[in-house]
């Protein structure tokens, strides 16, 4: 099977002038493979597109990541989009080359963090109160685009080679970088209640991307909105109802959002939702806290003593343990343990697979499906092992499938 | 690349131009061409031509042909004819053939002809020694005895 000439547009003609420098991203691995492919192609034969393929997939990407810079980002036509989703598709199935899914997971993710760690952070760093609110918010809607089109650029990868158990799907992982870099970055930040009602929107939108939410906070915030609304009315009938009420009815958006998700879960939020809420003396005594750069006086704010009470039995469950852990393993044994964590998760999804096939037919022949799973479970151990020397977590073994 | 008409008219346009490897192009009915899941976003976004640089024409005529029939059959609510028809969309295709529609199938989540076309294969390969099966597909023993070994005792476990 061969990939077929596309017509390429003016990103690939800018390509071609940054020559070796963008394959330099690539691991060694992959270079290799590309010089012998080269190498192979002149005697005659061979694939010639691996290397054209790595190129135009980088400048997909970075094309991609002008996202935050440029306003006028208007997408990928089809020509372009079906170019780049078929060199995916072509480097997943050719034959000889079965680490390519790998690699290409690995350049994926690549590209989100590099975009947070390099263009969103900075551009959060400047800003402060409102203005940091305003910009994360931006952020985040332009994060979204990103990785909707990082979805669709990998769609053949995501559906054959991510379906595993151990790894996030794209998408996933993109929503999960987002909230880390917020979390990890911005704690006790000060912000007003105004952008309060839009971080209440974001968690629910969170919340629609498989991410946990707990309800209860959400449910508080209302309340003690209300007696603050009420305390206003009591000493000031200048404030406008009409901002009020679409504020309200914002919350009230999110509290039946919550409502609704409160029978199905009841799970603490974990993120930076939590410790961005603040600046109002009522959401600090919800979350038991007092922001560490403001000295909490009642001069801070304008409003008198409320009456809300944060549940003892809630609080911040921090998840900075493993994000350090993550930190101190060594960028090779990282990328080595990426590739061996994919391994394992397909080991692990094939015995699973003859697992359920025996759920399924009862008795009838299954001494020899066992032995595979045996055979499985012991080629697992030994990933297992190579993981932990590495340094990293490996994803555990399911009991069921161990006799 | 045309927009689509939608953007001018009341009508969103009912057909989608689907461009093979070579150059030819197919009209297909939106909704027919809605069955790939690969194709769903540009058609949505109101695009009217799309490339497929990996499938040559020969096979993506076939493909609409398989497209279009099920497409109708959805709108109709009507299976009358419809086993048949997938019978006799692959009875008597060559090898060659029926994997370029497997793989076709495969680059666009046509995900009922990829079921097809699978079971097709995996019909040819029921009960056959890996001997056999190398004789059916024409497939070339270039493993090393080595390999080889190594790759037997891996799958000891089917093959005892």
């Amino acid at each position: 099977m061969s990939t077929g000439q596309v017509h390429r547009g003016r990103e690939g003609a800018a390509v071609e002038s940054h020559g070796e420098d963008l394959l330099s991203v690539l691991p060694d691995e992959i270079l290799l493979h590309i010089r012998l492919a080269r190498w192979r192609g002149a005697r005659g034969g061979g694939v010639l597109d691996l290397e054209e393929g790595w190129r135009d997939v980088l400048a997909g990407v970075a094309k991609l990541k002008s996202i935050h810079t440029d306003s006028d980002f208007g997408g990928f036509s089809p020509d372009e989009y079906m170019h780049i989703y078929t060199l995916v598709y072509y480097m997943c199935t050719q034959k000889g080359h079965k680490d390519y899914p790998k690699e290409l997971y690995h350049l994926c993710k690549q590209a989100l963090d590099d975009h947070l760690d390099s263009i969103v952070l900075p551009s959060l760093n400047e800003k402060h109160g409102n203005f940091l609110l305003a910009e994360m918010l931006q952020s985040w809607e332009k994060h979204k685009l990103m990785v909707r089109w990082l979805r669709r650029f990998f769609d053949y990868l995501d559906r054959v080679s991510i379906t595993w158990k151990s790894l996030h799907s794209l998408e996933h992982m993109g929503w999960i970088g987002f909230r880390d870099m917020i979390n990890d970055e911005r704690n006790g930040l000060l912000i007003d209640r105004a952008l309060l009602k839009n971080v209440i929107h974001m968690c629910n939108e969170f919340g629609d991307s498989e991410l946990n939410s707990y309800p209860e906070y959400i449910l508080k915030a209302e309340e003690c909105l209300q007696k603050e609304k009420e305390q206003v009315y009591s000493h000031s009938t200048t404030e406008p109802k009409d901002t009020s009420d679409k504020g309200m009815a914002l919350v009230k958006h999110g509290t039946d959002t919550a409502k609704s998700r409160k029978d199905k879960k009841n799970e603490v939020m974990v993120g930076f939702p939590i410790n961005l809420i603040s600046g109002s003396r009522v959401v600090d005594e919800i979350l038991g806290r007092v922001p560490v750069k403001a000295p909490f006086t009642d001069s801070t704010f304008e409003f008198g003593n409320s009456s809300c009470n944060p549940p003892d039995s809630f609080g911040y469950i921090p998840t900075t343990s493993k994000s350090f852990a993550e930190r101190l393993m060594a960028p090779e044994n990282e990328d080595l343990v990426v590739m061996l964590s994919l391994d394992l998760a397909e080991e692990l999804e094939t015995i699973d697979e003859v697992y359920q096939q025996i759920s399924r037919k009862g008795e009838r022949g299954s001494s020899k499906l066992w032995k595979f799973i045996d055979h499985g479970v012991k080629k697992c151990t030994q990933i297992r092992r190579s993981i932990t020397l590495l340094g990293g977590s490996p994803q555990e073994i399911p009991n069921y499938l161990i006799r | 690349m045309a927009a689509a008409d939608g953007t001018t008219g009341e009508e969103v346009k009912k057909t989608i131009d689907l461009v093979s490897k070579d150059g030819e192009r197919f009209e297909v009915a939106r909704d027919a061409a809605l069955l790939c899941k690969t194709l769903r976003w540009m058609i949505k976004g109101g695009y009217g031509r799309i490339p497929l640089p990996n499938v040559a024409s020969p096979i993506l005529a076939r493909v609409v042909d398989y497209l279009a029939r099920h497409a109708a059959a959805a709108a109709a609510m009507d299976d009358d004819g419809l086993d048949r028809f997938d019978r006799d969309f692959l009875a008597g295709v060559d090898q060659d053939t029926l994997f370029d529609l497997l793989l076709a199938a495969n680059y666009l989540q046509a995900d009922g002809l990829l079921d097809l076309a699978c079971k097709k294969v995996a019909a040819m390969m029921t009960g056959k020694s890996p001997e056999q099966m190398r004789e059916i597909f024409h497939i070339v023993n270039d493993l090393t005895p080595e390999e080889e070994k190594e790759i037997r005792e891996d799958i000891a476990w089917a093959l005892n």
